[in-house]
């Protein structure tokens, strides 16, 4: 019997130190725990991103004319957050848009739908610690877009709201990139029902073309005398004449301020392709 | 100036006080111990309690008995035992081993209660809060698993032993069926308990467990709606499993298991059949030489068995290479997992729907016959001689059970009788869905960017990717076998997609032997540098 005390006081003694050693290890335990669940919310955000997200934000975040760009350093280094006059934290501000969507544009943007609403709690398909996983997952792009992007400097002269002024010689290829790129136009024209298309479509003419037949018509508003002086007041006098049918205000007016001459030029010579 | 101390008033009575001024402080004070000691213990005080440790002769009478007559906790237990039961052999203390896991999950169950809700929305959340922010909180989590599981096995053992040793026979035939309503009590909590971690391996058990309720003749509909508490597992259905975890089942448990326990100690172990005349019951009439007295030396015993315990479970799930409970991704009604399949202990049930048809097999069978059969066998088999000789129908039907059990269990298992394809069927082999798998296991700076033919394994850059593209060589050879597969390849494409995130693709290409078109099966998976899959998820 004496066995059985020794050993049952034996096993008990082991029990408490086997505690103890436990509550010493159970910090670094639970840190490495949730480190690497971090890091599966990453993986599982990747799955959900290819599957959801990247036909408008393209499949590395890299953007496309239907979505804007979420792996730049202006994501990461505030400059986004503070055109917005966002106060909160980036991880808060990406799990609003993404749970909430974004019923209105960014100013100065003007892609063709809105960011829907994507958890269950807004009506979207996804559940709270799916939408976790994508914010995690865009966090993610952090260092590469802080280390490896700085923001491209706009270099030349600006373009302004004047349509008289004199352009240099236009590209259309370059134009080309920047309405299908970098200016995201492709998203609302070419050949979509968004924005008045520019491409030659059921019957009516190409753009250049239409330019003309427009300036002659009696509602014409615009002070344009010419097809490539109309094309030019359309991007930074965006209000100057509506196309019937089209609202205000849809077309971003601050082309003016975010384009060179050069790019003007280009963008006009490609616009002008269009016949 | 002296300070006046004040008279005590009349209604204040400390004999204490008067008990030191009579008899001394030192006197006082151990009689006081031992008075408390006497009321702790119903009935022994200090040298009592010493005398029980040191194993001498108790004083007459005996104060050993008084727990037993007047104590709570001893008053179900027997005084003393007989010689031939006091042992590990011919009970194993099966029995009492249940009810030690009981007590187990109980406690265990507490400490996780405080930190869970039962709600889908917060269930899984929960569960990595257990994981990641409460102290013991993955240890409580794996032992009270383990507890579970090892608590079906041996209460499973304890009904095996009591029939071979036909300790079910009169006048025990009641103590059987209350055990009977215990095992079913056990493995539906444990059932129940599945569902909590809200995972998809919870999921998919109790959805296919569940399932079987919806072939429950006449009412299959309703018992189908009350279990799952809509057409789907949902808010309801967890909720309800919840309850039935935590609260309804416990409660029958404790009431079968007061009554069992009870009927146990008022007849007497049963002794072992040879030293018994066939017909008679002399497990209430020990003679006085063959008594063994629960104090001191049963007592002992039990409580070295309980620290014993107590130590090996911690131990299972203190280190990373023990048992920790699984814990998958999130419940997703939309996704199957490739392999699921329900707890290990109802697999019997799923292998003989495998037979046919979902009513006779899936319910009438296991839940309208088995079980209740289980329940009323000392009513029907009612012959008197508990020795093996005179049983053999009885132990032949026990041996069929077994072997049955075991087949039906393994046709119950993935591995007989489903449909599958064979090129995810490889794939799975690196990437199981209801597992981490070694690919996700794999030591992520050896896995270099790439597209690397399984074929070539042995030209692969790293060992790591050598050894994973083997594996998956010949899974793919395997389904090479199937005649619809004419010459499958796999492949692995390794990418680099954001800081510390790769993505790998597996694809298996082949050209479809009916059709001679080409065909393909891809499965993504992404991989964190810091993911650190297999720390027992």
């Amino acid at each position: 019997m004496k066995y059985y005390i020794l050993v049952g006081m034996g096993a008990l003694a082991g029990a408490v130190v086997l505690f103890a050693l436990m509550g010493i290890g159970e910090q670094p335990r639970m840190e490495s725990f949730a480190r690497s669940y971090n890091s599966r919310r990453i993986e599982e955000g990747a799955a959900i991103f290819e599957n959801n997200c990247r036909t408008c934000h393209g499949p590395q975040g890299e953007g496309t004319p239907l979505g804007p760009t979420l792996n730049n350093a202006a994501m990461f280094n505030g400059e986004r957050l503070q055109a917005f006059g966002w106060s909160g934290t980036l991880e808060d501000f990406l799990r609003g848009t993404i749970s909430a969507g974004r019923p209105v544009p960014s100013e100065g943007t003007n892609y063709p739908g809105r960011m829907p609403t994507w958890s269950e709690a807004y009506g979207g398909p996804m559940r709270i610690d799916q939408v976790e996983s994508v914010v995690g997952f865009i966090l993610n792009w952090e260092e590469r877009a802080l280390a490896g992007a700085e923001p491209t400097p706009v270099t030349g002269e600006m373009m302004g709201t004047d349509m008289h002024v004199a352009l240099p010689t236009g590209d259309s290829e370059a134009g080309r990139a920047l309405a299908e790129g970098t200016l995201g136009c492709a998203a609302c024209h070419m050949l979509s029902e968004v924005g008045p298309s520019w491409a030659a479509k059921d019957g009516l003419p190409g753009l250049a073309v239409r330019a003309e037949i427009r300036i002659g018509q009696d509602d014409y508003q615009g002070e344009a005398t010419t097809a490539a002086e109309y094309l030019i007041e359309s991007v930074v006098q965006t209000n100057a004449y509506v196309v019937a049918g089209y609202q205000p205000d849809i077309m971003p007016p601050n082309f003016g301020e975010r384009i060179t001459l050069q790019n003007m030029a280009d963008l006009l010579a490609y616009m002008l392709t269009f016949r | 100036m002296r300070v006046p101390i004040p008279p005590l008033p009349s209604f204040i009575h400390l004999p204490f006080l008067d008990d030191i001024k009579h008899k001394g402080l030192k006197k006082s004070v151990t009689d006081l111990a031992d008075d408390w000691t006497t009321r702790i213990t119903s009935g022994l005080n200090i040298s009592d309690v010493r005398s029980v440790l040191r194993g001498d002769t108790p004083r007459r009478p005996n104060p050993r008995l008084t727990p037993h007559a007047e104590g709570f906790w001893l008053h179900m237990k027997p005084t003393y035992y007989h010689n031939l039961m006091d042992g590990l052999y011919p009970t194993f203390r099966l029995g009492w081993l249940a009810t030690f896991f009981f007590a187990w999950e109980i406690l265990t169950g507490i400490y996780l209660m405080v930190f869970y809700t039962p709600s889908p929305l917060v269930a899984y959340e929960n569960m990595l809060g257990i994981l990641s922010n409460v102290p013991f909180g993955r240890w409580m989590r794996d032992t009270h698993k383990l507890g579970g599981e090892l608590m079906v096995i041996i209460v499973a053992l304890h009904m095996l032993r009591s029939f071979v040793t036909g300790s079910y026979k009169r006048p025990r035939q009641f103590t059987w069926a209350t055990g009977g309503i215990l095992l079913i009590v056990t493995l539906f909590v444990s059932f129940f308990g599945y569902l909590l971690p809200w995972d998809q391996l919870s999921l998919w058990a109790v959805t296919i467990g569940a399932s079987t309720a919806e072939a429950t003749p006449l009412v299959g509909r309703e018992m189908d709606l009350l279990l799952r508490g809509g057409p789907e597992i949902g808010a309801n259905g967890l909720l309800r499993a919840y309850l039935l975890h935590v609260i309804a089942l416990p409660v029958v448990g404790v009431i079968a298991l007061g009554v069992h326990y009870y009927k146990v100690t008022h007849h007497g172990f049963s002794l072992p059949p040879e030293v018994e005349e066939v017909g008679t019951d002399t497990a209430r009439k020990v003679p006085m030489e063959a008594r063994v007295y629960f104090m001191p030396k049963v007592m002992t015993r039990e409580l070295a068995y309980v620290s014993v315990l107590v130590l090996l479970l911690l131990a299972a799930s203190a280190f990373s290479w023990g048992y920790h409970a699984p814990l998958e991704p999130h419940a997703d009604p939309l996704v199957t997992p490739l392999h699921t399949t329900s707890p290990w202990y109802f697999l019997w049930i799923q292998g003989m729907m495998k037979l046919g048809d979902k009513l006779i097999f899936g319910a009438i069978i296991p839940f309208g016959i088995v079980l209740p059969l289980i329940v009323v066998w000392p009513y029907l088999e009612v012959g008197p001689s508990r020795r093996y000789g005179s049983r053999r129908f009885g132990l032949s039907i026990a041996a069929f059970s077994l072997i049955g059990t075991a087949v039906l269990t393994y046709m119950g298992t993935p591995w007989f009788a489903v449909e599958t394809s064979p090129d995810q069927e490889a794939v799975a082999v690196l990437l199981p869905q209801t597992s981490p798998g070694p690919l996700r296991q794999a030591d992520w700076e050896q896995l270099p960017y790439g597209t690397f033919e399984a074929g070539q394994w042995a030209q692969a850059p790293t060992r790591t990717l050598s050894r994973l593209l083997e594996t998956f060589d010949e899974e793919v050879e395997k389904a090479g076998r199937d005649p619809r597969y004419v010459g499958p390849e796999g492949l692995m494409i390794i990418e680099d997609w954001q800081p510390d995130l790769k993505k790998i693709t597996l694809r298996v290409v082949w050209t479809d032997g009916e059709t001679g078109e080409a065909d393909a099966f891809s499965q993504v998976q992404y991989l964190h540098r810091f993911s650190d899959y297999g720390q027992g998820e």
